[in-house]
């Protein structure tokens, strides 16, 4: 089917053959005033992506750093009064009042997890792939002009300022010890006298309220806008993925909605329906919670997913394997995943509906592990470049591969009355949240960093922060499996003694890890101020966003693009615009002409 | 049933083991019947795992290097797909998966369903303490320090079946003892249930009373969220042989002086948030507390004469304890359990004459 | 595109910043108002399902806490008067209606018809929640009945008048709200604020997405009289009259589960 397509090469190519240059759409329109205005009020789809990326990148700090108060706080057993040793005086004036109780320091510790809980979860986890890289990409790849709903795109973002700002001011009026699962009854009672709780509880019904908007935008936009000749299969794995997700999205996020709005009722009208006090029944909201909250697991997951799906054909200059198994995986995860809720609550009861959520849970498995073995195969016989975002890639399939293996114990049930709410399960879902979708949300900004601001950035610092986040990564999260296995339960602000040099060793591989991050900040800024331009295509790939000019001009296409090859046809396919000379690698000039030969050759065969 | 036995695998599967699961003064065995299944079953999937990741990492980054980029040269041909080998790296893993999963329905089934012999005793959770009744109604006065806090120490005897029937004062809990791998959450308004029989004391112990009688301790620790003191409501199990065992509940039972009475009472109840020391903590202290003057959140207040009155002074500590809502201390939260309805009138005598005597 | 002829009967003509229907192009990313029209519509029908999922939440909390407590909920159902809820039935159905009409009449360039039927829509949805809250929340809160309400007769007034008598005074029925206030006067089961809860969470939570249907319905009146829609183009009337039926529809299921079930 695939055919060469001259015309897109003329038509899509770099604006600069054509007369009608509207330029990019970064270019300022006019002074500041005007240009944050029209930041403020634009339905861009690309500026919208770039203002989630912002307000994304900017949480994910804040989550960062209380993370870092957590790990510090544990660095020894029990919390030490200050003017004892060195940590304790450092402690003490970073975590607060020397002479308080076990009770208050406590309390400060459950108000820093809960706070990296809610926030890398609802404010950073959610938004990142789906929210910024989708927003900016998704209607690119698919060759649309913009989202569906451009105004309600826009709203979104502001329902999700809206939303992050609850969650600061409550922060801000004392911060919440719920942790971000706001189990009843506890959530319920906890500070009855605050308000800050319902600040909280509402932030993350407003923040899914958000989500919904954005999922509901990008099915739409996925069904209708796709450009003539792009079928259902011909559709970048990336866009799958997303669809899948926003599917999640929108089907999920309204149950959370309405157990969140019981909570908030059930503290401002004492309305009893999780409360024990008042006949309610705490286990229907772990019920309703997770019936949600698993499903987001996989709004987390799958657009990790979605990105590596990318980079690896990209940077392997080499068809994806099993584009439709991939395709109906992104399905399959998605439908399985909201039956599975129930293996959250393992130990709640001890009811035999356990054994079902069991069997579910392991089905799911099956196609995360298509996924992964798919990956593999891509590599084989590729032309691999490691480059930043496939040195990224690689690191997501060892940790997110780690991250899934370990799922299993969790899904048996006998050895989960084990696991659950212990550390194991910590570091189980870092090494997927993280490792998976963190590592693969970095990875796609390197990948289409370019594309999105027009500068290429340091590769070389690049990999080394790469490098140093992985190592860092797993000092952290590994040992948090043996202590786990070991005994030591979550959300502890102290511990017994013999899990101290455990802990220690995570702490130090916490800070390694800030530094890594630190860096990849440092790389993207020192890109944005003294990048060289980026050239239209760097790594060599097809789909449509390396059809157009970095960065993409306002309307992302001059003429409406007409798809006449699949994603990742790279057998068949020269890149478009793919100018060796705009990137030089060894030899360039010996691959183009490489590639011109086989195309050469193909276009001859597929005339038979 | 389980095909993997870890005390039978090589010695390099019993040191992977050790380690995995290693507890100061235990190594890494459990100390329960069944536990040693769930622990066959995690090696078993410990060691699959490690078959697939091992290989999977090695040809992930032998071909990254094999299949670099060399200047000249494009992707190799080879298949996108093949249906065989998608159907057979999904159909292969389902049937791990299906083994898993019905080992772990079995020690499952195992754990949650108790022998019809076993001890019942009657396990109590509020924040932050555990209180446990044993069948003739005694309550262990015996405590140990864990961390930064006294815990109550539960006497159990070895190799016999006990079952914990389990219920929250107020908000979720989860009672753990990673010793015999199992939890179970504790939830208020509902009983859950948790049993185990302790291994024999000859198998391991960690220490000797005074009397020459081995036990074996174990840690409890609550591992459902459960508040400012959640990671000090820990508790301590300690097998005994079952003749120690009947001998010390039955001494625990015997009439005690009241002051006795309530200290074993503020031992098991109310140690994590009351001291009798005179430290702060997340309720007043008790040292000194008779015949001191109280000022309350709602402006009013107690004085000195008051609370020196007898009748008055038990009035208020009776009435502390049942409504505790009714009257807080200025500077603390409301954050006690109420205990009406869960505590007898002997007992609060007894926490009574034990706070006079905390001059 | 097809032809319509156009009747400039109406006053869109004039309308200043609107563009009148026939003149409507889709917005720039959409290909042409049919694909724009299908794609809203899409996006709508999405829409609701999130919205019957919302109140999947409190339907299982119902189902749940019914299984648990029969008998507050058989008890707690008896203080609802079948005559006021069937009453809202018929409202909202005859809204419905009303709905449906209109934008047959949009279609068919009968503004005049069009505009009236939305507004008595709207009407319809503030008289929905007139006898929600004066007839059935406030007796239930303070004690004072509206006087024509047929619940009224089973009490005893304690001839306590308000409002120039409109309103009676039945002693000791009032404090049915939910949580913790709840007094109990007639209460035989320690459950029955429960069903108080479910109560008042679910018609609350459906009188909010009246007010927001009536919200809808208002901006599509303004803009069926700035002449924006018609035959070629009526996508904002079709979303606002799915969403009306929505409400419509949820209040069908919340009826007999609430008033009729004992």
């Amino acid at each position: 089917m695939a055919t060469i397509d001259d015309r897109n090469a003329d038509t899509l190519g770099s604006a600069a053959g054509h007369g009608h240059d509207e330029g990019s759409y970064l270019t300022p329109r006019g002074g500041l005033i005007t240009t944050i205005w029209d930041w403020a009020t634009t339905v861009d789809h690309k500026k919208i992506g770039v203002m989630y990326l912002a307000a994304v990148l900017m949480m994910f700090f804040f989550g960062g750093v209380a993370a870092l108060a957590v790990r510090t706080e544990l660095f020894s057993p029990v919390r030490e009064v200050p003017g004892e040793g060195i940590t304790g005086q450092w402690l003490g004036s970073f975590l607060g009042n020397p002479d308080a109780s076990i009770a208050e320091n406590n309390n400060l510790y459950n108000r820093a997890f809960t706070l990296h809980g809610a926030i890398m979860v609802f404010m950073v986890i959610i938004p990142s792939v789906p929210a910024a890289l989708g927003n900016f990409f998704l209607p690119i790849m698919i060759g649309a002009k913009d989202v569906a709903f451009p105004r309600l795109n826009l709203l979104s973002w502001y329902i999700y300022v809206t939303g992050s700002i609850f969650g600061i001011m409550s922060i801000l009026m004392g911060g919440v010890d719920t942790g971000w699962t706001f189990y009843t009854p506890y959530s319920t009672t906890t500070d009855a006298d605050q308000m800050r709780v319902v600040y909280m509880v509402l932030a993350a019904f407003i923040l899914g309220f958000s989500s919904i908007l954005t999922g509901l935008n990008f099915v739409v936009t996925t069904h209708k806008l796709r450009a003539p000749g792009m079928g259902w299969f011909d559709m970048p794995l990336f866009v799958w993925a997303v669809y899948a997700t926003s599917i999640l999205q929108v089907l999920a996020t309204p149950v959370i909605g309405i157990t969140l709005l019981l909570l908030v009722f059930e503290r401002l009208f004492r309305v009893g329906i999780f409360d024990p006090g008042l006949g309610g029944d705490p286990v229907l909201f772990q019920h309703f919670f997770w019936f949600y909250s698993h499903p987001v697991v996989y709004v987390m997951i799958l657009p990790g997913m979605a990105v590596i799906n990318e980079i690896i054909p990209v940077h392997s200059h080499k068809k994806i394997f099993g584009y439709r198994s991939m395709a109906f995986a992104s399905l399959g995860i998605a439908a399985v995943s909201f039956l599975v809720w129930g293996h959250h609550m393992f130990t709640s009861t001890g009811e035999l509906a356990a054994t079902v959520f069991s069997a579910l849970t392991f089905l799911v498995a099956v196609p995360t592990a298509v996924k992964v073995f798919n990956w593999l195969g891509t590599l084989y016989k590729g032309s691999i470049s490691m480059t930043p975002p496939m040195v990224y890639a690689l690191m997501f399939l060892f940790l997110f591969t780690i991250g899934g293996l370990t799922g299993l114990p969790l899904a048996t049930l006998s050895t989960d009355m084990h696991l659950h709410d212990s550390y194991f399960v910590v570091a189980h879902f870092h090494y997927v949240m993280m490792g998976g979708t963190i590592i693969a949300f970095i990875g796609g900004l390197h990948h289409w960093w370019p594309k999105m601001f027009g500068r290429m950035y340091n590769e070389r610092a690049a990999i080394v922060f790469a490098l140093v986040q992985f190592v860092g990564f797993n000092v952290t999260f590994f040992t948090q499996f043996i202590l786990g296995t070991r005994g030591m339960p979550r959300r502890y602000a102290s511990y017994v003694d013999e899990f101290q040099t455990l802990h220690q060793i995570s702490t130090f591989g916490s800070y390694i890890l800030a530094i890594g991050f630190t860096g990849s900040l440092a790389v993207f800024v020192h890109s944005l101020l003294a990048g060289k331009k980026a050239p239209q295509n760097p790594w060599g790939g097809l789909t449509l966003e390396w059809h157009v000019e970095s960065p993409p001009s306002t309307h992302n296409f001059h003429k409406e693009p007409i798809v006449h090859h699949g994603p990742y046809d790279f057998d068949t396919i020269l890149p478009p615009g793919w100018d060796p000379k705009d990137y030089p690698v060894p030899n360039a000039h010996e691959q183009a002409e490489a590639y011109a030969k086989a195309q050469h050759s193909h276009v001859g065969s597929s005339h038979h | 049933m389980t095909m993997i036995d870890p005390s039978t695998t090589l010695i390099l599967g019993d040191a992977v083991h050790d380690y995995i699961f290693r507890r100061d003064g235990l190594g890494g065995r459990s100390m329960a019947d069944g536990a040693a299944s769930a622990d066959g079953i995690f090696m078993f999937i410990f060691w699959i795992s490690t078959a697939v990741f091992v290989p999977f990492t090695v040809l992930m980054l032998y071909w990254a290097f094999k299949y670099r980029r060399r200047p000249g040269t494009i992707a190799q041909a080879s298949p996108s797909h093949n249906t065989m080998l998608e159907l057979a790296w999904s159909v292969v893993p389902l049937g791990f998966f299906a083994y898993m999963f019905f080992e772990g329905f079995h020690g499952y089934m195992a754990r949650l369903t108790s022998p019809p012999d076993a001890i019942e005793m009657h396990l109590t959770a509020r924040k932050w303490s555990w209180t446990l009744a044993y069948p003739n109604g005694a309550e262990t006065p015996v405590q140990q320090r864990v961390g930064a806090q006294d815990v109550p120490v539960f006497y159990v005897p070895e190799d016999k079946p006990v079952k914990f029937r389990m219920i929250s004062q107020d908000v979720l809990h989860a009672f753990w003892v990673p010793d015999f791998r199992a939890k179970m959450d504790v939830i208020p308004n509902r009983y859950t249930s948790f049993w185990f029989k302790p291994d024999r004391l000859d198998s391991a112990s960690t220490g000797t009373t005074d009397t020459g009688v081995k036990y074996r301790d174990h840690f409890v620790f609550c591992a459902e969220y459960c508040g400012d003191l959640h990671s000090e409501m820990a508790a301590i199990i300690r097998v005994v042989p079952e003749a120690y065992y009947h001998e010390t509940i039955n001494k625990w039972n015997d009439a005690v002086d009241p002051v006795e009475l309530g200290r074993r009472q503020w031992a098991a109840k109310c140690a994590s948030c009351h001291s009798v020391d005179g430290s702060k903590n997340t309720g007043p202290t008790w040292k000194g507390l008779y015949g001191s003057s109280r000022e309350f959140t709602d402006g009013s207040s107690y004085t000195p004469e008051q609370m020196a009155n007898d009748d008055f002074f038990a009035e208020y500590i009776r009435e502390s304890i049942l409504v505790p809502a009714k009257k807080i201390v200025a500077g603390y939260p409301n954050q006690m359990t109420p205990w009406a309805g869960q505590i007898s009138e002997a007992q609060i005598n007894g926490i009574i004459a034990y706070i006079k005597s905390l001059k | 595109m097809t032809t319509v002829p156009i009747r400039e009967t109406e006053s869109h003509a004039t309308a200043t910043g609107a563009v009148p229907w026939h003149k409507y192009k889709a917005a720039h990313h959409f290909r042409n108002k049919e694909e724009e029209f299908d794609g809203v519509k899409l996006g709508m029908w999405l829409f609701l399902a999130t919205e019957v999922l919302l109140f999947s939440g409190l339907f299982c909390a119902y189902a749940v806490f019914r299984i648990l407590h029969p008998e507050a909920f058989t008890n707690g159902s008896s203080y609802l008067d079948w005559r006021w809820g069937g009453l809202n039935t018929v409202v909202l159905l005859v809204s419905s209606y009303t709905m449906a009409a209109s934008i047959r009449n949009v279609q068919l360039q009968q503004f005049a018809r069009a505009k009236f039927n939305l507004l008595f829509t709207m009407a319809c949805g503030l008289a929905f929640l007139c006898i929600k809250f004066l007839f059935e929340y406030t007796p239930k809160w303070s004690g004072w009945f509206f006087v024509l309400d047929p619940a009224l007769s089973h009490h005893e007034d304690s001839g306590k008048r308000a409002l120039g008598g409109l309103f009676h005074f039945v002693e000791g029925y009032g404090g049915k709200r939910p949580g913790e206030w709840f007094d109990y006067p007639f209460s035989t089961d320690n459950y029955e604020h429960l069903w108080w809860s479910v109560y008042y969470s679910a018609t609350g939570i459906h009188a909010t997405h009246v007010i927001i249907g009536m919200g809808l319905i208002a901006w599509v009146y303004l803009r069926v009289r700035k002449g924006m829609y018609g035959p070629t183009h009526y996508t904002g009337v079709e979303m606002a009259g799915l969403y009306w039926h929505l409400v419509d529809l949820i209040w069908i299921f919340l009826f007999p589960l609430l008033y009729l079930i004992h």
